[in-house]
């Protein structure tokens, strides 16, 4: 059985391309949120074994839910995916990108990136998925 | 005195004696001149006191004496018989003598002699002699002044003319040169020959009239036919006599024609100037602050900058700008001013000092210009900027998204069919994807200032090649990187990738094959780099080759056309230029600036964190302080441990542009140490610390 996750994405498109992507890849999504706080309180109810973090995100940002997350649960996995791709000079989500993984993220990919998305799960999730 | 002297007529000596009666003698004794009366024997019978005095006499010692023996006992015979002939002969006579023989001391007097007669004969003579032996010393001091003031005049830039009745009777070396009159060929000229005022007309219509010179400019004729505009002054004596200067001004009216002509453009620039002296206190101020503020200049003069009405500052502003002004440093910075429609707009303002000899502020320049609309402008762009990089470029990456996943199959399998609509639909999605790239580094090179740092040339190739080959997965892209004379650092800035992403790109486009690049380099001279970048594709048609570089002019292939527009702008940008090579067929001739200083790596000792290690490390860029980032290639993790490697490895392995972190995340380098580029020897030296 794939891991257990839950989606970080304030755009609803985005949201769903993620979704079915990693489905696809035979990991199962037990829940989808559209800003920080509400995946604090998602990550509490559900426990799951990945989150997929946005940064941009009106109200808490993803930084803040991150940092909150790994406090109150040091096993947390939150695996940023920031629209950020390689050679590109987005200096602000860059730095939102060094943030949260000082607050504790596992790691940062690009979101459109189905290379990088795979690499980092079977970085992961080695024995979890089948890829 | 003469005239009674002259109608004196008497009988004998005693008579001589009475009819000079005590007043007379007393008047006598009051001339300054030497007054002697003697009798038919030529001997003294009496004489004033201005006479005892220059004979230093007393007046027993004189009576009865022979005049001539008084006063010239050293001088020959033949003086004093001649003068005694033509006293006898003429009723009046003039002599002059030289009292003490000559000698220092020695007085130069100036005798007249006048008979006194009756009866047909000589009765005696009245002797008055002036003492000339001043006047002399004065003559013989003005002849010294005279020499000295020659002396001088040949010392002078100004040409100097001695002029006697109009005419040049003296000159000094200065005028015989500038004027081109060798030798004496001036003398004797009239003045006219040689000034004549800028209407064609003689001096007042007097050319030889040396009295009707009025100070001013004239034009001076030079006897080889040219001229040149003169200050002229003329110092006369009263007998039409004198001294003519005459100063070549040519320079110095050039130089206040250039002031004119720069007072005009001050007055007539649309910008705002003001003039304010040393307190900072308005002078002057030019018609495009009147019209700028809608103040007239009048009104303004006068006033410090702290009083005007139209400049909406701090204090803090004025008296920063106030405090380098008076140190003779130059302010600038940018303050709100109020205009005619009430309407605040944003000025830059520069302030330049002027300060004299002895570093004292005499005056400050101050010029403002309008940049409201300007700055507006830059916003827009900043705002299309943004939405062009991040919100429509995260639009078009997820339409290129689903089309792949649609074609991955995720949602099941699609037929030929469907499986090449979907296909054309991800090229064009591709297409767009570029078109925003290069119009994303369009607006980014018009945005703000032009900040360029050195970049390593073969990084930037192979990253660019990196990011075009990940879009074509299904054809091979080989770049052959052969760069003399490296390691090989230019003067740019981040964009330089798109310039090789564009020409790569091309290559890939113009190409059905495998494509192949090369991409040969070699230095020019000591600042600069020649880049000569060929592909093994079908060549760029020779109609097109003169607009090859303009805005949407397409090669061919499937392009928006400004791909190259964008290559040639940002080369430019940074100092360079393209062309087609002529030599050569589809081949790119690439000019950059080289950067010229040695830079010293430091790189930071930083404490490594958790066991993260990072993937290949690409290099971004190179900055001015030494520090040199990078980012990881995909935001991937892999296995190996970075910290391990040594320094000299970490350099081997990654070239001289070594990657070092700054940002914590990537933190995880751990050396310590300085590196060094040689510059001379092109060689990467690690110096231990």
């Amino acid at each position: 059985m794939g891991p257990r996750v839950l989606i970080v994405e304030d755009q609803t498109p985005v949201a769903e391309q993620i979704n079915d992507f990693l489905e696809w890849i035979g990991c199962r999504i037990i829940g989808r949120v559209k800003d920080g706080s509400e995946a604090v309180s998602a990550y509490n109810d559900l426990s799951p074994d990945l989150v997929t973090m946005d940064l941009v995100m009106p109200g808490m940002n993803g930084v803040e839910a991150t940092k909150s997350i790994v406090s109150n649960h040091s096993e947390a996995k939150v695996l940023i995916f920031t629209s950020l791709d390689v050679g590109d000079n987005g200096e602000e989500e860059n730095e939102m990108v060094t943030k949260a993984l000082e607050a504790g993220a596992v790691g940062a990919v690009c979101k459109f990136s189905k290379d990088g998305i795979l690499k980092e799960l079977k970085r992961l999730f080695p024995d979890e998925l089948d890829l | 005195m003469y005239m009674v002297f002259d109608d004196l007529e008497t009988t004998d000596q005693e008579l001589i004696s009475d009819i000079l009666p005590s007043p007379y003698i007393g008047l006598m004794d009051e001339l300054d001149e030497m007054i002697a009366v003697i009798d038919s024997d030529m001997r003294i019978v009496r004489t004033n006191l201005a006479f005892l005095r220059t004979l230093e006499a007393a007046t027993d010692k004189l009576a009865g004496k022979d005049v001539w023996l008084v006063l010239c006992p050293d001088q020959g015979k033949e003086l004093t018989a001649s003068i005694m002939n033509r006293m006898r002969i003429s009723r009046s006579t003039r002599a002059e003598i030289q009292l003490g023989g000559g000698g220092p001391g020695s007085r130069i007097i100036d005798l007249d002699i006048k008979q006194v007669r009756s009866n047909g004969s000589i009765d005696g003579w009245i002797l008055t002699g002036k003492d000339l032996t001043d006047r002399g010393q004065i003559v013989r001091e003005l002849e010294e002044v005279r020499d000295d003031l020659s002396t001088l005049f040949e010392g002078v830039n100004e040409c100097v003319l001695q002029v006697r009745d109009g005419k040049i009777i003296d000159w000094n070396r200065t005028a015989s040169t500038r004027l081109s009159f060798p030798g004496t060929e001036m003398m004797g000229l009239g003045l006219s020959s040689i000034l004549t005022s800028y209407k064609n007309e003689g001096i007042n219509g007097k050319p030889n009239s040396f009295g009707d010179i009025p100070d001013g400019i004239y034009r001076c004729l030079t006897r080889d036919g040219r001229d040149f505009p003169a200050e002229v002054h003329a110092v006369t004596s009263s007998k039409g006599s004198g001294y003519v200067f005459i100063r070549d001004v040519t320079s110095q009216i050039k130089k206040e024609t250039r002031m004119k002509l720069l007072a005009e453009v001050v007055e007539t620039t649309d910008d705002a100037i003001i003039v304010t002296d040393g307190e900072l206190v308005i002078t002057s101020v030019n018609r495009g602050l009147e019209a700028m503020f809608g103040e007239e200049r009048k009104d303004l003069v006068g006033k410090t900058l702290g009083d005007v009405g139209f400049l909406i500052s701090t204090s803090r502003t004025l008296d920063e700008l106030s405090g380098k002004i008076s140190r003779g440093e130059t302010w600038s910075g940018y303050v709100k001013v109020k205009v005619p429609s009430d309407e605040e707009r944003e000025v830059s303002m520069m302030a330049w000092p002027i300060m004299s000899a002895t570093d004292h502020g005499i005056a400050t320049i101050i010029h403002l210009r309008d940049i409201t609309d300007r700055l507006s402008m830059e916003r827009n762009l900043e705002l299309m900027s943004s939405l062009l990089s991040h919100d429509v470029k995260n639009f078009d990456r997820a339409i290129t998204d689903n089309l792949e996943m649609l074609k991955m199959g995720i949602y099941g399998e699609l037929d030929d069919r469907k499986s090449r609509v979907v296909d054309r639909i991800l090229g064009q999605s591709r297409e767009l994807n570029a078109l925003l790239k290069n119009a994303r580094s369009i607006l980014q090179s018009w945005e703000g200032e032009v900040k360029l740092e050195p970049l390593d040339l073969r990084s930037m190739i192979h990253w660019a090649a990196d990011m075009v080959s990940s879009s074509y997965s299904a054809r091979r892209l080989e770049i052959e990187i052969d760069l003399k004379d490296g390691p090989v650092l230019v003067m740019a800035d981040m964009l330089l990738k798109d310039v090789f992403q564009n020409l790569i790109d091309n290559s890939m486009k113009n190409s059905v094959d495998d494509t192949v690049i090369s991409i040969k380099g070699e230095a020019i001279g000591p600042e600069g780099y020649r880049l000569y970048i060929k592909d093994n594709g079908k060549g760029i048609p020779v109609e097109m080759s003169e607009r090859l570089f303009d805005r949407f002019t397409s090669t061919g292939g499937t392009g928006s056309g400004l791909g190259l527009y964008l290559v040639k702008r940002l080369i430019e940008r940074y100092g360079g230029s393209i062309e087609l090579d002529k030599r050569e067929d589809a081949c790119f001739r690439i000019d950059l600036v080289r950067s010229k200083k040695e830079y010293e790596l430091v790189l930071n000792t930083i404490e490594p964190r958790e066991q993260r290690s990072l993937g290949d490390l690409k290099i971004i860029r190179y900055t001015r302080y030494g520090e040199v980032f990078f980012k990881v290639g995909s935001w991937t993790y892999g296995q190996k441990e970075i910290g391990s490697l040594s320094k000299t490895e970490l350099v081997e392995r990654f070239g001289w542009n070594l990657a070092c972190a700054i940002k914590k995340a990537t933190s995880d380098i751990h050396i310590d140490g300085t590196f060094r580029y040689d510059l001379d020897g092109r060689q990467f030296r690690i110096v231990e610390s």
